[in-house]
């Protein structure tokens, strides 16, 4: 029998999980309890076990990982293991935080029908994909590869998709990752259809700043306990935290970077570059110089990658000329793309192999980087993904003595935290910064960064910067409190 | 250049009125047609016959997926030609026996057309098609594995320019194989994302129709005639 409005439909009590061959436990001693049509916000810093448990709610923790899983998953008053998997598709499905990754067929309508026919007759199939496509907006992208969709279509694409068999529950890791601010509208909206539809939400997520209007209940996940917390109490007591006391914690800057070779130059000049017969660039111009940030903004899909691996040289331009005088260095938006090797110790032992660097590079470079707390063992591919791009930062400045980076989306899957940390390093170092970005959040963390908006294909200098409504500096004190004190 | 020719094996999107076996057999006729007939440079039947798969081949890439995907296999051409003329070229700088350019020029027209009437089968008949057929041969791993490859495919090349643009950047060409490693990792990661999509919403219905219409009939029958008499007119 179904619970009835008011009565809990998910139930995690006790829970504990562990990956295998790891020691310690991700989640400890969880409880979480859901009433059926509750907005539930989970909040947690990068590796404090959202995803794993997104991964609990419908058994993958066991069955696709292996994990070790001691205590109670009960959805709709039954455990989780004694659920048949077609049964608990229909009661409980999660949005999972890379969206290409929920579809089996390039193409959107193929995918989305597949799944419906495997669940009702072609003409109830027909009936559910195309009135959850008018819902959430993507009855227009149907017949488009899931490759050409924006960032905002295709997390709708997927919420559509764990909708098809009408669950009850609806677990959602990280939705408003990679978003740019139209995407993020899109999704709110989203969301917001599923609050007023009735559906029990769990969302989990570290961006909490444009959720907080959606969420009728907030919890912190941090060393791996859930924990209520009183987000309204935190918020103020952000308001009121001086900054300055914040500064002197937040990151170690300690020396090296100043070590470093003169800034670079990079000029465009009327640039053209054409992508699947559209041009993506027309006209392009920008001199950038200088140890100064030039932040390009512009919507996904506006052709902001395309900008940095012209300036790489990775692509030509089909007009005009490139100028670039200096190393350049390309960090990718996915930020293990970078790392090669298995060990840090390995990772700058071939960095200098390939500079021609003096013997002592790798010494001198490792006993540099420790300084930063990156210790010459340490896996690249297991930090967190702040660490990682830090990493990948220092060592272009540190060990390769690149001068000009080119950093696609750094701060699109960072914590409030991680995304200030970044800022504070690259506003250090001594190089010309050429960074995209799709959302303006960030675009007050650069002092004295020229933003440039990337639209219909031209650059133009942006003299007002837009104004975002996700306060960055402030959620940054919220986390900052609410990780590091955690007494809201 | 790698993504495009990526999606020309990619379903192209637009419902046909024609039906599986017509939109099957059509491009498996055109394969058989560029096996079985070798052109020669210097008679005009099979060049005749070359030119008239190729003009046959861009209707269907027309009628799969709207002009994007003729230039695409244009494209496709174009590149077969470059490569077989570059080989011409080294094969003669190195002193190894090697064709006229009018030879290479045909016999790299020849597997153009070859890749594409393969492209079209999967340009035309869409995955879920594709799966039907395999599974109705007892291949249903096989179709899960196409599944996943075709929907990795692109998003693989992509993050394969990543990739290459910095390792390129950072290690030099003289590095240049360092690009696997970040790669493998990523095929696995996102590996695993999708077999939480398989257990999250199971195996998609796979969908055909092995019905006949009129209208297929003619089109199999008109194809398979036409063809014969040019096999015969080739001789």
């Amino acid at each position: 029998m179904k619970p009835t409005n008011g009565e809990a439909v998910l139930e995690l009590e006790d829970l504990w999980i562990r990956y295998p061959g790891r020691r310690e436990w991700t989640i400890s001693s969880t409880s979480l309890k859901l009433r059926r049509g509750e907005f539930c916000l989970v909040l947690g810093e990068t590796g404090s076990g959202k995803t794993t448990i997104a991964r609990a709610v419908t058994g993958v923790a066991q069955a696709i990982y292996g994990c070790e899983v001691r205590g109670s998953v009960r959805v709709l008053g039954r455990e989780v293991s004694e659920y048949d998997l077609d049964e608990l598709r229909r009661v409980v499905q999660v949005v999972n935080q890379n969206p290409y990754a929920h579809f089996t067929d390039p193409i959107l309508r193929e995918d989305l029908l597949g799944y419906a026919e495997a669940l009702y007759d072609p003409h109830r199939a027909q009936q559910v994909v195309e009135e959850l496509s008018d819902a959430f907006g993507i009855r227009g992208v149907l017949a488009r590869s899931i490759f050409e969709l924006s960032g905002g279509q295709i997390r709708r694409a997927a919420i559509v998709k764990a909708l098809v068999g009408d669950p009850e529950i609806l677990v959602l890791d990280e939705p408003l990752m990679w978003l740019d601010n139209a995407g993020l509208s899109e999704v709110l909206e989203a969301l917001a259809r599923l609050k007023r539809a009735g559906k029990t939400v769990l969302v989990l997520e570290h961006k909490f700043f444009p959720l907080l209007g959606l969420a009728s209940r907030v919890t912190l996940l941090s060393n791996g306990r859930v924990r209520p917390v009183n987000f309204s109490d935190c918020l103020e007591r952000a308001r009121e935290h001086e900054d300055s006391k914040l500064e002197a914690s937040a990151i170690r800057f300690n020396g090296g970077l100043e070590a470093t070779s003169t800034a670079a130059t990079v000029r465009l000049e009327n640039v053209w570059f054409k992508y699947d017969r559209k041009w993506v660039l027309e006209g392009a111009s920008l001199t950038a110089k200088g140890n100064r940030t030039y932040i390009v903004y512009g919507e996904n899909g506006s052709g902001k990658s395309t900008l940095l691996k012209l300036i790489a040289g990775y692509l030509k331009p089909s007009k005009g000329r490139i100028a670039v005088h200096g190393r350049p260095i390309y960090i990718p938006q996915l930020p293990y793309l970078f790392f090669t090797e298995e060990t840090l110790r390995a990772e700058v032992e071939k960095l200098c192999r390939a500079n021609r660097s003096e013997p002592e590079c790798p010494t001198r470079s490792l006993s540099a980087l420790e300084r930063y707390g990156y210790g010459p063992e340490d896996v690249p591919f297991n930090l967190s993904w702040g660490q990682m791009l830090r990493l990948a930062v220092l060592a272009s400045i540190l060990v390769g003595g690149f001068n000009l980076l080119l950093l696609d989306e750094p701060f699109s899957g960072l914590t409030y935290s991680g995304r200030v940390e970044l800022a504070r390093l690259l506003n250090r170092v001594p190089a010309t910064k050429v960074i995209t970005a799709s959302g303006t959040d960030l675009l007050g963390l650069f002092e004295g960064a020229i933003v440039v908006g990337l639209r219909s294909g031209r650059l133009t200098r942006l003299e007002h910067v837009p104004q975002s409504e996700d306060h960055i500096e402030l959620a940054y004190r919220a986390s900052k409190i609410l990780y590091g004190e955690a007494r809201c | 250049m790698l993504r495009e020719l990526a999606r020309a094996f990619v379903y192209g999107g637009r419902p046909s009125r024609l039906g599986l076996a017509t939109r099957l057999l059509l491009p498996l006729l055109l394969v058989a047609c560029l096996v079985a007939v070798e052109p020669s440079p210097k008679g005009a039947k099979p060049l005749a016959l070359l030119a008239s798969i190729l003009a046959v081949e861009l209707l269907i890439a027309r009628s799969a997926g709207g002009i994007k995907r003729v230039v695409t296999s244009l494209k496709l051409v174009l590149l077969f030609i470059a490569i077989g003329l570059a080989i011409m070229m080294l094969a003669r700088a190195l002193g190894l026996p090697a064709g006229s350019p009018l030879a290479a020029l045909v016999g790299s027209i020849r597997v153009a057309a070859l890749v594409i009437a393969l492209s079209l089968v999967f340009q035309w008949v869409s995955l879920r098609e594709l799966r039907w057929i395999l599974e109705g041969l007892g291949l249903r791993r096989a179709s899960l594995n196409l599944s996943v490859v075709l929907v990795q495919l692109p998003l693989t090349i992509s993050v394969f320019s990543e990739v290459i643009t910095t390792v390129r950047l950072k290690l030099g060409r003289r590095y240049l194989s360092s690009f696997v490693k970040p790669l493998l990792y990523h095929a696995v990661v996102n590996s695993r994302a999708f077999v939480e999509s398989f257990y999250l919403y199971g195996l998609p219905a796979a969908k055909g129709k092995p019905e006949l219409s009129a209208a297929d009939a003619l089109i199999i029958g008109a194809s398979t005639i036409g063809f014969l008499l040019l096999f015969y007119l080739v001789g």
